[in-house]
C-alpha cells in the first residue's frame, strides 16, 4: 500500500474543507471596513481626539485605519483558529483520531495537510480585508494624509502574517490537548495578549516613555507611526510568515507523532 | 431536571477550561489597578465629559467594564456554551440521551442553564474578589456602587451565554458556531458604549444587550432600582426568549 504524498493529502483536505467561514470572513471584512469609514467620522470630535491622542496618531485617517486593522487581525486569526480546531482536537474528542491515523498516513503529514485549509482561509481573509482597508483609505476624502494606501495595506498584511504564525503556533498546544474549547480559550487569551500593549499605551503611556523601540515592537498602532516602512515590511512579513507557519505546523505534527495519546 | 442541572453545573465547574477562565478573571482583577495607576490627563478629561463626572471612580468603572469585563463576556460565553448539544452529538452521546425520558429541547434548557450558571459564578466571583481588592488600589472606590453596577452587567453575561448556546444549535457545527458567536459578540462589544460617546444614538444602542449591561456607567452617582431594574428585566426577557428559541431548534435536532 503506497503512502499518499503531502501535496495530495493537502489538496484533498482543501477540496473537502467547508467554505462557509471563508466566505463569511471575505464578505464580513470589507463590510466592516466600509461601516467603520461611514460611522466613525460621525462621532463627536472628542471621541476621535481621544483615540488620536491615546494611540499617538496624527489625524482621522490614523484613527480609521487603526480600527480597520483590528478587523483584519480579528478575522484572520479567528477564521484560522475555527478551522484549526478541527485539525486534531475535535477528531480526538470524537474518537476519530485513532481511526484517521490508522490509515497509511504519517502523523506529521496528517497535521500539515489538515492545517492547509485553516491557514489558507486565514491568509485569504486577511489579505482580502487588508486590500479593502487600502482601498478605503484611497477613496475616502478629507481624512488626512498621515497614512497612505500602501502603508495601510502593508499594516494589514503584517497583521495577517502575525495571525498566521499565531494560529500555526497554537497547533503545538492543540496536539497535546483533549478539549477543543480549552484550546479555544487559550487561543483567545493569546490573541488578547497581543492587543494588551495597545491598551497599556492608552492608559499608561508612561510605560513606553523613553522606550520607543519597545513601543514599536509591541504596540499595534506603531504600524501607523512608520507608514513608509510598513508598506514594504508588511508584504515581507507575510512572505516570511508562510515558511515559519509551515515550520510550526510540522513541529506540531512531530509532537503528535511522539505523543502518548497515539 | 433540577438535579441534572445541578450535576451538569458541578461537572462544568470542575473542567479545566472553567478554572482557566477563573484564572484569567483573577488576572484582570489584579492587573486593572496597575493599568489605571497613572491615567494621562486627556483620558481622565474625555471620560469625565462622556459620563458628566470627574470622579476617579468613574474612570475606573469605565476601564473595568470596557477593558476587562466586556471582553470577558465576549469570549467566555462562547467557550462555555458553544458546545451545548453539539458535543453530545459529535461524540455519539446524543442518541443515548434521546432514548431517555427527557426531550432534547429540555436537555438543551438544562445544559444552557448550567452554562449560564457557570458564567454567573465566574462573573460574581470576580466582582466579589474585586470588591475586596480594589478599595486599597483604586482612589475613591465605592464597593456598594461597584457591586450594584456589576450586578446589571451580570445579566448581560448570562444573556450572552444563552445566545452562544442558541447560536450553537442554530449553526449545527461547533467551530462555525464559535466563530459566529465571537464575530457577533465582538461587534456588539465594540458598539456597547457608543451611546455614551454619541448621545444622539443612545436610544438605538439600547437594542444591544452589552449596552444594557453597561448602562449603570451613566448613573454611578445615583444608582438605584429605577436605573437597574428596567435593563435587568429587558435582559432577562431576552435571555428567556433566546433559550426558548434554542430549545425549539434543539427539539428539531436529530440524534
Amino acid at each position: 500500500m503506497s503512502i499518499p504524498t503531502l501535496s495530495a493529502l493537502a489538496a484533498a483536505e482543501w477540496r473537502h474543507a467547508p467554505r462557509r467561514a471563508l466566505l463569511l470572513g471575505a464578505v464580513a471584512g470589507p463590510i466592516m471596513i466600509a461601516l467603520t469609514h461611514l460611522v466613525l467620522p460621525l462621532f463627536p470630535a472628542r471621541v476621535i481626539d481621544f483615540m488620536r491622542r491615546g494611540f499617538i496618531l496624527d489625524d482621522l485617517a490614523g484613527v480609521l485605519v487603526l480600527n480597520d486593522l483590528m478587523a483584519v487581525y480579528f478575522l484572520a486569526f479567528f477564521i484560522g483558529l475555527a478551522g484549526s480546531l478541527g485539525v486534531v482536537l475535535m477528531a480526538r474528542e470524537e474518537h476519530r483520531l485513532e481511526i484517521l491515523l490508522a490509515k497509511p498516513i504519517r502523523p506529521g503529514d496528517f497535521v500539515a495537510a489538515r492545517c492547509v485549509p485553516a491557514l489558507a482561509g486565514a491568509g485569504i481573509v486577511g489579505v482580502a480585508t487588508a486590500v479593502a482597508c487600502g482601498l478605503a483609505v484611497a477613496v475616502h476624502p478629507d481624512i488626512g494624509d498621515s497614512v497612505s494606501s500602501a502603508g495601510t495595506l502593508g499594516a494589514g498584511l503584517f497583521l495577517t502574517a502575525l495571525a498566521l504564525v499565531l494560529v500555526a503556533g497554537m497547533q503545538l498546544l492543540f496536539v497535546r490537548l483533549r478539549d477543543p474549547f480549552l484550546g479555544l480559550l487559550l487561543a483567545c487569551f493569546a490573541w488578547l495578549a497581543t492587543c494588551i500593549p495597545a491598551a497599556v499605551l492608552l492608559y499608561r503611556p508612561d510605560v513606553f516613555q523613553g522606550r520607543p523601540r519597545l513601543a514599536d515592537a509591541l504596540v499595534m498602532s506603531s504600524l501607523l507611526w512608520h507608514d513608509a516602512t510598513t508598506s514594504w515590511l508588511g508584504p515581507l512579513a507575510l512572505v516570511l510568515a508562510l515558511p515559519l507557519a509551515w515550520l510550526l505546523v510540522r513541529a506540531a505534527g512531530a509532537l503528535l507523532a511522539r505523543a502518548d495519546a497515539l | 431536571m433540577m438535579r441534572l442541572l445541578w450535576l451538569d453545573y458541578r461537572a462544568a465547574m470542575r473542567e479545566r477550561k472553567t478554572w482557566l477562565a477563573g484564572a484569567m478573571l483573577v488576572y484582570a482583577v489584579l492587573s486593572i489597578p496597575v493599568v489605571l495607576a497613572q491615567p494621562p490627563p486627556h483620558v481622565r478629561e474625555a471620560i469625565a465629559a462622556w459620563f458628566h463626572d470627574a470622579d476617579p471612580f468613574v474612570v475606573f468603572m469605565f476601564v473595568w467594564i470596557d477593558l476587562a469585563m466586556n471582553k470577558a463576556i465576549a469570549f467566555l460565553p462562547v467557550v462555555l456554551a458553544s458546545t451545548v448539544l453539539l458535543r453530545e452529538r459529535d461524540t455519539g452521546v446524543l442518541a443515548i440521551l434521546a432514548a431517555k425520558p427527557l426531550s432534547l429541547a429540555r436537555y438543551f434548557v438544562v445544559r444552557t442553564g448550567s452554562a449560564c450558571a457557570v458564567m454567573a459564578t465566574l462573573h460574581v466571583g470576580s466582582q466579589l474578589l474585586g470588591a475586596l481588592w480594589f478599595p486599597g488600589q483604586v482612589e475613591n472606590f465605592r464597593p456598594g456602587v461597584f457591586l450594584a453596577a456589576m450586578s446589571l452587567h451580570l445579566f448581560a453575561a448570562v444573556c450572552a451565554t444563552a445566545c452562544a448556546a442558541t447560536l450553537a444549535v442554530a449553526t449545527g457545527r461547533r467551530g462555525a458556531s464559535a466563530l459566529l458567536s465571537l464575530m457577533i459578540f465582538g461587534i456588539l462589544v465594540g458598539m456597547a458604549l457608543v451611546g455614551f460617546y454619541q448621545p444622539a444614538w443612545q436610544t438605538a444602542t439600547l437594542a444591544n444587550p452589552f449596552t444594557l449591561g453597561a448602562l449603570s456607567l451613566g448613573h454611578l452617582g445615583a444608582l438605584g432600582p429605577g436605573v437597574l431594574l428596567p435593563p435587568m428585566l429587558a435582559l432577562t426577557a431576552l435571555t428567556v426568549i433566546t433559550i426558548a428559541a434554542g430549545a425549539r431548534l434543539a427539539g428539531r435536532m436529530e440524534a
